[in-house]
């Protein structure tokens, strides 16, 4: 099997996780941060080693670096646990659900208004569409770094000094982009970046991360054990304990340390310009294909990341999806999670199909995609299911 | 490790109202206690009550040239519950200086 599905997730992980998660079974079995014994306390020093890892790679700090479930977890803290009754927020239509949700939600129970700013033009409209949503009553903007849709890379540092000059805080999800562009929270004037731990940073699934700086303190999502303060019922108030009640997740944390381990060390910009290039050479040859539609320009280093979006005319996004699947190719059909893109892209009935290569992907086995699509495309291969 | 009887020996208490640099909303508090063993050794403890900071302080403290160990803070010395401590040997009043000077503001109660 082929594996193009690296923006939902990226596999096969770098060779260094397993061992990770091993490693998290075997060594690191104490409950980091509870107990006074020698295994509880190395486990804790190595979520805090991780923790130290993972703040570098976004020049955060440590204790403002939170361990969160997934990305969607991570943004649902920053927007719930940030936006107060009265609060207005600007988000765009390029958003995921994972941020659209969560502002409808606020948005249904009275507690926020929000506005959804255009952003499939150039740079300078958007940053023109954003600045046009501010009313002096936004608290924040809510902006994805890149879409995991058409793959637009947003003018973040402008954003961050467009809410600077507002006095607006940003939230960033940066789910796409964190291992796959290089990051700097304070430069881009970001208040809170959110990302998962399983896509370009080869963590497992179930790990993502929040990191902030200079913000006021979040409402919780969760409240209960940190292992500080414990005589208290109050919920500590301070990093990154207020954050993270219960037991972390140390194997997948442990997992996501080599999967930072193998992006430091491959280094994000050659990473970068491999799967961009993988993406540019299947668009063109897309391209040369009759009734194949491309939904982005051709992918261009710094305004995308590695995302080909494209459907075979006439064919629904999950049928072609699926003579994929059975022809040895994994790539994702359907909306993406991601709708108000679709409606501006047209494609809210049809999808699209979604071609995100990885560290590991090969030119053959983008050619090997490209021939089979071609197949598809004379009829040579049956769409359907028999 | 062998305590004395001679608990809270130059014992202080504090908590920290402001933080450190890039922490002005937080709190990160911290509160020291000494003791003497026996042997007429000193053993010295900067309580914090995230395990963090105390990995942190840690971290800082070696830059410096001040070895420390983080561990569960001594149950007679809590007054807020679970904390962590770092235990700092002769060196205890640079490293609290230097704490301090970072950021780490606090109180003491004597």
């Amino acid at each position: 099997m082929d594996y193009f599905d690296n923006a939902a997730t990226t596999y096969p992980k770098p060779s260094g996780v397993l061992p990770a998660l091993h490693q998290a079974v075997r060594q690191y079995g104490g409950n980091p941060g509870r107990s006074g014994h020698r295994i509880s306390l190395q486990t804790a020093e190595k979520v805090y080693e991780i923790r130290k890892k993972a703040a570098m790679l976004f020049h955060a700090e440590a204790e403002n670096t939170i361990f969160t479930s997934n990305c969607t977890h991570a943004l649902n803290l920053a927007i719930k646990g940030l936006l107060k009754d009265g609060d207005h927020v600007v988000t765009t239509c390029l958003e995921h659900n994972s941020v659209l949700r969560p502002l409808h939600a606020l948005s249904e129970a009275g507690v926020i208004r929000y506005s959804v700013a255009d952003a499939m033009g150039e740079d300078d409209e958007i940053l023109a569409n954003l600045k046009q949503e501010i009313t002096p009553q936004t608290k924040a903007m809510v902006i994805t770094h890149a879409s995991n849709v058409i793959g637009k890379v947003m003018p973040i540092r402008e954003i961050g000094e467009l809410c600077r000059s507002h006095g607006i805080k940003l939230i960033v999800d940066a789910a796409q982009s964190a291992g796959v562009l290089p990051i700097d929270m304070e430069q881009m004037g970001i208040h809170i970046l959110c990302t998962a731990g399983h896509k370009g940073l080869y963590g497992t699934t179930g790990t993502g991360l929040l990191l902030m700086r200079e913000t006021e303190p979040l409402t919780p999502l969760t409240e209960g054990g940190t292992g500080s303060q414990s005589n208290s019922l109050d919920q500590p108030l301070f990093h990154p304990d207020r954050y993270e009640s219960g037991t972390v997740n140390t194997c997948g944390i442990l997992a996501l340390s080599a999967g930072i381990d193998f992006v430091n060390r491959k280094g994000i910009s050659t990473l970068y310009r491999h799967e961009l290039g993988l993406c540019r050479y299947f668009a063109e040859q897309l391209q040369q294909i009759a009734g194949i539609t491309l939904y982005a320009p051709l992918p261009t280093p710094q305004k995308q990341v590695p995302i080909v979006l494209f459907n075979l005319d006439g064919i629904s996004s999950m049928v072609t999806a699926g003579a994929l699947d059975r022809g040895g190719f994994a790539l994702r059909g359907g909306l993406h999670c991601a709708p108000l893109v679709h409606q501006k892209l047209g494609t809210q009935e049809q999808g699209a199909v979604r071609f995100s290569p990885g560290a590991f992907n090969t030119m053959e086995q983008t050619d090997r995609l490209i021939k089979y699509l071609k197949k598809i495309r004379k009829n040579h291969v049956n769409l359907l299911e028999i | 490790m062998f305590l004395s009887e001679n608990v809270g020996a130059d014992q202080t208490d504090g908590r920290l109202c402001s933080a450190g640099r890039h922490l002005s909303f937080f709190y990160a508090p911290f509160s020291v206690f000494s003791e003497r063993t026996k042997q007429k050794m000193e053993k010295h403890w900067i309580i914090f009550d995230s395990i963090t900071y105390a990995y942190q302080a840690r971290d800082y403290l070696a830059r410096k040239g001040i070895r420390g160990t983080v561990e569960r803070t001594p149950d007679r010395l809590k007054n807020r519950g679970c904390s962590y401590s770092l235990s700092v040997g002769k060196q205890f009043d640079r490293a609290v200086e230097l704490l301090q000077a970072k950021g780490l503001a606090f109180d003491t109660r004597q």
